[in-house]
């Protein structure tokens, strides 16, 4: 993480910046990176629900409608950048627009699609269309410099277990049912913990004054995973789990929950952080355990936690544990590029559109308007981590040292 | 290989093989057994599971301990119902210890990753033989739970055509339903499909298809195809979104 100084040196005149616009679930950001990689800008927001509700489309497309405005000056302001994408001498430095096609809500990724359609017009640059699902792998590859790793992403809409494969992110694995993130924030809602600033971390917190491990199905089957029968299992325990968090007690050690050997039957009393403790535990060795098949398949010696989830600290701890028993190692990213960003979404538009430049026989601005023309700017709820043709980038990588040392012809 | 003993380390359990006239807990002892008495000696393979670190104790004990005992279930089950699987010859539920006959050959993983163009009607047969086994299986209602080629065993002799064995049922449970057994061929499909290398043939699961059909009921065979292609589409079919 140390070398993503905020400001580095522009090594040539051609703009080499890219702004990228997220926002397929309940968090909209606007980053602006680097051809390098240098993060100039990634300002963020949460839509952020009551305790006992969750995030519904039409709300938080509202939410987003109402900030990203603000963010997108924010972000320019904070790259040192005005309104036309200009720096203080007037030269354009944004050389592109990207933004997430999909997977994620539909109006929530309308509402931030329009935004990037209009950005693209207003400074005529080309408008790259990304999945999310790649970006965050991207990013996560960026931030740790991992080069071929197994990547387990999850977070509150997806839960796959990845490897790169023939220029494809390939899915080894996957949820067959709910996400992971999706199953924590339930039971979260189920206990009427906060979802300021998320369910999750909640979830994590409390589950440290955990004593005993109730009693989970386990379901992991072939090299997928189910958690929808275990969330209901997870929910009607929590109607009778005596409520005990606090948001401002001190936490417990990290260890403190994994001490003790008790395990509780469900007429025995118990706690929300029992409760926690156990769905934490059970969801996260299914996790764990799928990525270590894979690993153990695809030959891997790293792993990639991406995604939401991949900050929850307990679960970086397993997969840890589990890499450093097979001699692997373990790559995990904080909150800031873990949870959905700008800057992940404006640096895998970057490689998409490098890797064009890098083949394209015709680099001008027409040409490179026509190839990533603000008409393809559509959004789409269901778009597969492995329709994404990565080889285009990462191709150029394997024959240049650093992931982005192929410069453009022009 | 020393005759003593070898070593494998799974995911989650370690294997040695011993002779299994002499010594039948894991050793490692250096004297080696005479010849004469390795001609009378079966070796036999021994599993030990042992804890996970990443995994909280309680609940690494019960699937450790859920795990051999299904394993060993199963193992039997499945010779009952003809399936070609290794002889369980003992069960020590404290030490996590299940004793297995030996199987001779290599796991398919390693025929996959080793075959030439001269091997591909072998190849064929062990697939369709690895289908057929599968089909017994499911057609006595189990399913295997981690159908993949290093849990198969190919012993390839001189005189007669590959023989098929399955391997590590670990994961294995009863079912009566059609969607658990096309999991199980769907993971398999997976697998198969993604350790073929450039140059052969696309769809090797196909011969792994034909087999099982080959051998399954006509209701087996109909609703496990259909159930297969609800699953391979479940994937591409859900929204990403919580
Ligand atoms: N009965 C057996 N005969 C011969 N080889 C075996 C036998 N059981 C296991 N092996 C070898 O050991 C490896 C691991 O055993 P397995 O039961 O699959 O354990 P794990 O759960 O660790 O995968 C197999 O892939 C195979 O190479
Ligand atoms: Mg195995």
């Amino acid at each position: 993480m140390s070398d993503l100084s905020p400001r580095q040196h522009q090594e040539d005149n051609s703009p080499s910046l890219v702004l990228g616009i997220e926002g397929s679930a309940n968090k909209v950001g606007v980053g602006i990176v680097s051809c390098k990689g240098a993060v100039r800008a990634n300002p963020r927001r949460t839509y952020v629900t009551p305790p006992g509700t969750g995030f519904l489309p039409r709300e938080t497309a509202q939410h987003h409608r109402a900030v990203i405005l603000e963010l997108v000056s924010e972000a320019l302001a904070e790259a040192s950048l005005d309104s036309h994408a200009c720096d203080d001498k007037g030269k354009r430095r944004v050389a592109a627009v990207a933004y997430t096609k999909g997977p994620g809500m539909g109006g929530p990724l309308v509402a931030c699609a329009v935004v990037a359609r209009t950005l693209s017009l207003l400074w005529r640059v080309p408008l790259v269309d990304v999945n999310h699902c790649v970006a965050h792998i991207e990013m996560g590859r960026l931030i740790t410099k991992a080069r071929d790793p197994a990547v387990l992403y999850v977070s509150g809409g997806n839960t796959q277990v990845i490897a790169y494969n023939n220029g494809r992110y390939q899915i080894f694995g996957e949820t067959i049912d709910i996400a992971i993130g999706n199953a924590l924030d339930r039971v979260a809602r189920a206990l009427h913990l906060p979802n300021d600033p998320a369910p999750g971390l909640h979830v994590e917190n409390c589950a440290r004054s955990g004593k005993r491990l109730l009693d989970l199905p386990y379901a992991v089957k072939g090299m997928d995973v189910s958690f929808s029968g275990l969330l209901t299992k997870a929910e009607s325990l929590s109607t009778r789990a005596k409520r005990t968090y606090d948001r401002n007690a001190p936490l417990p050690p990290p260890e403190a929950c994994l001490a003790s050997d008790a395990s509780a039957s469900d007429d025995d009393e118990y706690t929300d952080a029992d409760v926690c403790l156990t769905l934490q535990e059970t969801c996260f060795a299914m996790l764990v355990e799928t990525a270590e098949r894979a690993m153990s398949h695809t030959g891997a010696d790293s792993l990639l936690l991406v995604g939401g989830v991949g900050c929850n600290k307990r679960l970086q701890a397993m997969a840890e544990a589990m890499c450093a028993e097979r001699g692997a190692f373990c790559h995990a990213t904080d909150e800031r590029f873990c949870i959905d960003n700008g800057a992940m979404v404006a640096w895998a538009g970057w490689n998409q559109y490098n890797a064009w430049r890098v083949g394209a026989s015709d680099t001008s601005d027409e040409a490179a308007m026509k190839a990533f023309p603000v008409s393809n700017g559509f959004c789409t709820q269901r778009f597969r981590t492995d329709d994404v043709y990565a080889g285009a980038w990462r191709n150029l990588e394997e024959e240049g040292d650093e992931p982005t040392a192929k410069k453009a012809k022009s | 290989m020393s005759r003593g003993f070898g070593l494998q380390q799974g995911a989650e359990a370690v294997l040695y093989t011993a002779p299994f006239l002499f010594q039948c807990e894991p050793t490692f002892q250096a004297s080696t057994p005479s010849d004469a008495d390795a001609a009378h000696a079966q070796p036999i393979i021994i599993k030990r599971r042992f804890p996970r670190a990443y995994r909280h104790r309680t609940l690494d004990k019960k699937l450790t301990r859920g795990r051999l005992a299904s394993e060993a279930r199963n193992l039997l089950k499945a010779r009952k119902l003809g399936v070609k699987v290794p002889a369980v010859l003992r069960v020590d539920v404290d030490a996590l210890c299940i004793y297995l006959e030996r199987i001779p050959g290599d796991t398919l993983k390693e025929k996959l990753a080793r075959q030439t163009k001269n091997d591909k009607e072998q190849v064929e047969t062990t697939l369709k033989a690895l289908g057929a086994a599968c089909a017994t299986l499911h057609q006595g209602n189990i399913v295997h739970g981690d159908l993949t080629p290093s849990n198969v065993m190919v012993t390839t002799t001189q005189e007669s055509a590959p023989s098929v064995a399955l391997i590590d049922f670990g994961l294995a449970q009863t079912s009566t339903l059609a969607e658990d057994k096309a999991v199980d061929l769907y993971v398999l499909e997976r697998a198969i499909n993604s350790t073929a290398n450039d140059g052969d043939e696309a769809e090797p699961f196909g011969h792994v298809l034909a087999g099982y059909e080959s051998r399954a009921s006509k209701g087996l065979w109909n609703a496990v195809r259909t159930k297969l292609d609800e699953v391979r589409a479940r994937g591409r079919k859900r929204t990403m979104v919580g």
